[in-house]
């Protein structure tokens, strides 16, 4: 069963426009961790929102946990769910434990005071301050809490990083991973921050100006993705002939840069295994290649493939 | 339970300020209770009847400021809109506005909590507090009351002044609705702006109509000022009409309401 389902999802502005999110149709398994990547202005957090109800869509149908919901007028679905909006609003005058109460108060949670002690503490928040003088690293560790202090079955994060640091963003990732694995929850993940979807997604959709452009498996993706080789020659003459070489023999090769005696290119997924082949065996101007590097392509790679498009007509949606 | 626990935090974090300001409003009222002297206002109330039509009408259509009833219509009653309306213009035309701009509105409505029990939750806390400050108001006029010898008890009809403190949380009640709605649509300013225009409109069409021409003399009854002149029963101790405009202005913060709560639900809540 999918934990959300959108189908055909649109909405424009301006009289259509603008179109923010121009039909989506998105399916994310129960139990995944489903990244949805794309620079800002994609549509991201306009699709987060119509799932939330917070924007009427102008068509499309959204389904959540099986259940097909008017994200407007019902409202019991939203129990269902935890979550983290792109830009955070506290309000200024409480303190984390004042929210935290507030929230639970409102939303009738339980609170569940040796989890929020835990996080509380693995994220370093400081409990009895008020949110107005909190820094933005701070508030959001706050909204880290109040997004997972009831129960859900799919966690939306939309940017959830942002503005915390480096260790941070890894205590953050293992919480939510330890979570998942109690409860098996859903989550959904919005980002632009491309390596934290590597490490932490199993499945990513692609954004791109409000239409989704691919939809797989962080792996998958991958293998789609150009392999980055870069071989060190003994002399000159060894990497002339290897150039030639490549580019006869591989024209999908592009090359990165040749400096002194090494070379770098970029190789298709599929040549990869062909080509290590030929560098096991030949030997160039009589010598084999002196030393070699094989990298796997970082989303970030791929992620610029599918928006190299947009960027260079410099269109964007907001 | 949603709907009294947002209404319960917002009075929670606003409690202090809104004793502060009922204790500000009750002490200002008894300050004039301590003013009341028929003889020193025979000279004003004669020096009033001779202002022109429209400089009266600002003050209620009867003017008695030698009766306790008279004087409570001019300094009071007829300027209290001035006095506590400002203040629910200005805080219920941005509360809305305010929780979309700071974005805190996107946890609350991410929960199942329906978008009107959460406008609802703002007016009730606006409406509460206008009752917690008409309440002091009343206990500062029957402190001046009971205390100063400058007035006499049995002479004061009671049930006409607690009618008119009644009255008059049922106009600042229309007069926070009024800015209700536009919260629920605008942004901050412009709701701030629109409320203020609305209700200056409304004071110049509701008191001063008789100035403008007899064909759109009509549009009086479009203000909630026309239906709260509490003139004829504190000084002619005349009931007319009296239960018909509290009623008038309760349907029509009902219709505002219903109306804001109506938009509210339709519209979209931007990033």
């Amino acid at each position: 069963m999918n934990a959300i389902e959108i189908k055909d999802l649109k909405k424009y502005y301006n009289k259509g426009k603008i179109k923010a999110v121009d039909g989506i149709s998105l399916k994310v398994p129960k139990g995944a961790r489903f990244g949805f990547l794309g620079p800002n202005g994609a549509g991201k957090t306009t699709t987060i929102r119509c799932i939330l109800g917070f924007l009427n869509p102008d068509s499309g149908i959204t389904v959540i946990n099986g259940e097909e919901i008017n994200p407007k007028k019902d409202v019991k679905f939203k129990n269902q769910i935890g979550y983290l909006p792109g830009e955070l609003g506290l309000y200024k005058y409480m303190t984390a434990d004042q929210l935290i109460k507030y929230f639970a108060k409102l939303f009738d949670i339980e609170i569940d005071w040796k989890f929020i002690k835990n996080v509380t503490e693995r994220l370093e928040i400081e409990m009895d301050r008020k949110m107005g003088v909190l820094s933005k690293g701070n508030k959001q560790k706050v909204g880290v809490l109040t997004a997972l202090m009831g129960k859900f079955d799919i966690l939306i994060m939309d940017e959830p990083t942002s503005g915390l640091d480096p260790l941070m963003q890894s205590e953050f990732y293992r919480i939510i991973s330890e979570r998942q694995a109690e409860s098996n929850c859903t989550v959904f993940v919005s980002s632009h921050v491309l390596p934290e979807i590597e490490k932490f997604c199993d499945r990513v959709a692609i954004i791109k100006n409000g239409k989704i452009v691919e939809v797989s498996s962080v792996q998958e993706l991958k293998k789609k993705s150009l392999k980055r080789f870069e071989l060190d020659f003994e002399n000159n003459k060894s990497l002339t002939e290897f150039n030639s070489f490549l580019l006869s023999d591989f024209p999908e090769a592009i090359v990165k840069q040749k400096y002194q005696q090494r070379i770098e290119f970029l190789l298709p997924y599929s040549q990869s295994r062909e080509i290590l082949q030929y560098l096991s065996k030949n030997t160039w101007a009589g010598i084999p290649i002196k030393d070699f590097d094989i990298t796997h392509s970082t989303l970030d790679n791929i992620f610029l493939e599918y928006y190299k498009d947009s960027n260079s007509k410099g269109g964007d949606v907001i | 339970m949603k709907l009294i626990q947002t209404t319960i935090k917002e009075l929670k974090y606003n409690i202090k300020a809104i004793i502060i300001m009922g204790l500000f409003f009750g002490l200002f009222f008894l300050a004039f209770m301590a003013m009341f002297d028929p003889t020193l206002f025979e000279d004003m109330e004669a020096l009033l009847a001779s202002y022109p039509e429209a400089i009266v009408q600002m003050v209620g259509e009867y003017i008695a400021l030698t009766t306790f009833g008279g004087f409570l219509n001019v300094y009071l009653f007829s300027m209290t809109w001035f006095y506590f309306g400002f203040y629910f213009i200005i805080k219920a035309a941005q509360d809305i506005p305010k929780e979309i701009e700071d974005k805190t509105i996107d946890i609350i409505l991410s929960k199942p909590i329906k978008r009107w029990k959460f406008v609802i939750g703002k007016y009730v806390k606006h409406v509460i507090t206008a009752f917690i400050l008409v309440v002091f108001s009343i206990l500062g006029v029957l402190i001046g009351v009971f205390s100063f010898p400058n007035i006499n008890p049995s002479e004061i009809y009671f049930t006409e002044l607690y009618t008119v403190f009644l009255w008059l949380f049922v106009f600042l009640v229309a007069l926070i609705s009024t800015s209700l709605f536009f919260s629920t649509f605008l942004r901050p300013r412009r709701a701030l702006t629109f409320s203020f225009a609305i209700i200056i409109f409304f004071y110049i069409v509701g008191i001063f109509w008789e100035a403008f021409p007899e064909a759109i003399q009509g549009m009086k009854f479009a203000s909630v000022f026309y239906y709260f002149e509490t003139s004829n029963l504190l000084v002619n101790h005349v009931w007319d009409n009296v239960l018909l405009n509290i009623l008038i202005l309760t349907g029509y913060s009902a219709c505002m309401v219903g109306l804001s709560v109506f938009i509210f639900n339709k519209r979209d809540i931007p990033v």
